[in-house]
């Protein structure tokens, strides 16, 4: 059995259509299936990044506001 | 959630900047012609690789070989291989001018998709002999077309790389930005001795060197491709590489003093040191001499000529992106010290 994960997927559909092209590597167009897994994986790693902050903001706000209570 | 616009702010700017930036395609340019050596008064055949070219979509094909500013040779026959091949035929004229032994030529190319392509010392003519087949130098040619669709400049050693300019420089420009809001909150603090303002001021410098190694690791992977090692010793890596030094000497200090209050003032103190040190290194002492950075060094300056209006519209929103993210990180960081009460 073989074991597709999501990103393998992705890669794989995406550079499929490359097979079918006969032009010499270097052009931006014939490259351009695999700059769109760089953006990909940039952003999802990007996201991540955001992620932990909007988490580190919210458990932040709420031992603020129970530090708030504490003196009041 | 309104009060945090600014947050959702930069990271869709930065997320933007990502898109865009790595997206956008290149402006037609010329990556290689060979031969590299070439004779007056002979016919010579140049072959010429282009990168983002659409010679075989043109009717009119153009090429100019340029000596200087009024000895022009314009490609007899042009013969497309390829969207991004050509063999331009010249008759070289004979003499150079001023009688030359060698000359350097600037291939141009023009047609009505691609505008104008141009390629600094692209062969060398050396001198030779007169010949029925040389033709006469010409004036410099009248150009009309200019290229079609969004792109980003294509510049000759740079290439594609010139996209890290969106991530490399708005972290510098974030750097400054962060160290001047951490050297005001360090004065406040040894005015008005309030904590707060040393946990800023803490919280910001701490930003600030972040922004600074990651400029510093994206400085190093583009000079590993562009000036061909990822140290060279150049001015301004060397004198960012000491700022960088004297803000750890900061940290480094701040955590050494064993009273607490003692330390605020003492790293207070350094840390307008360290910003009256970041000035001169990093702005005037690469100005004053060699450097193989843009915008110092006797290389054009920085946002005349490394920008296009085309790159503007990604960097611009990428530099206020990369402050507000990095005003975001500090302001966690001042809130978890607050917390914890040190």
């Amino acid at each position: 059995m073989i074991n597709i994960n999501s990103l393998s997927y992705l890669a794989f559909a995406v550079l499929l259509p490359q097979y079918g092209l006969a032009q010499a590597g270097g052009d931006f167009l014939q490259n351009i299936g695999k700059i769109y897994v760089v953006v990909g994986v940039i952003l999802i790693l990007f996201i991540l990044v955001v992620i932990y902050l909007v988490r580190m903001d919210r458990r932040l706000d709420k031992l603020e506001k129970k530090q708030n209570e504490k003196r009041n | 959630m309104l009060k945090n616009w600014w947050k959702f702010l930069a990271v869709i700017l930065i997320a933007y900047s990502i898109i865009a930036g790595l997206l956008i395609p290149l402006a037609p340019g010329i990556t290689g012609v060979t031969p590299s050596r070439m004779t007056s008064g002979n016919q010579e055949k140049l072959t010429i690789e282009g990168y983002n070219t659409h010679f075989s979509e043109v009717v009119q094909q153009r090429a100019w070989l340029k000596v200087d500013d009024t000895h022009f040779v314009q490609a007899g026959q042009i013969e497309v291989q390829g969207e991004k091949a050509l063999i331009a035929t010249f008759n070289i004229p004979h003499p150079l001018p001023n009688n030359a032994d060698v000359a350097a030529a600037t291939l141009i190319l023009e047609n009505k998709i691609d505008g104008i392509s141009v390629l600094p010392s692209a062969t060398f003519i050396s001198k030779g002999n007169p010949s029925a087949l040389s033709a006469n130098w010409q004036e410099a040619p009248t150009v009309q077309f200019q290229k079609a669709g969004f792109t980003f400049p294509f510049r000759n050693i740079l290439k594609e790389t010139i996209r890290n300019t969106f991530y490399h420089v708005p972290m510098w420009l974030a750097m400054m930005t962060v160290f001047m809001i951490a050297v005001v909150f360090s004065i406040k603090f040894l005015r008005n001795r309030m904590i707060e303002d040393d946990r800023l001021a803490v919280s910001f410098t701490s930003v600030g060197f972040l922004l600074g190694l990651m400029g510093t690791l994206t400085g190093v992977i583009w000079g590993g491709y562009t000036w061909g090692a990822f140290w060279s010793w150049d001015v301004r890596q060397n004198t960012v590489a000491i700022a960088l030094l004297i803000y750890a000497a900061y940290f480094i200090l701040r955590r050494s003093i064993a009273d607490l209050d003692n330390a605020r003032r003492v790293s207070a103190v350094f840390n307008i040191f360290s910003f009256a040190m970041l000035i001169p290194l990093i702005y005037i002492i690469p100005r004053m001499t060699e450097s193989l950075h843009p915008g110092v060094g006797g290389n054009p300056a920085f946002a005349v000529d490394d920008l296009d209006n085309t790159m503007r519209m990604v960097f611009y929103p990428a530099v206020i992106g990369w402050i507000l993210f990095a005003t975001w990180i500090a302001i966690n960081k001042y809130r978890l010290l607050s917390l914890e009460d040190v």
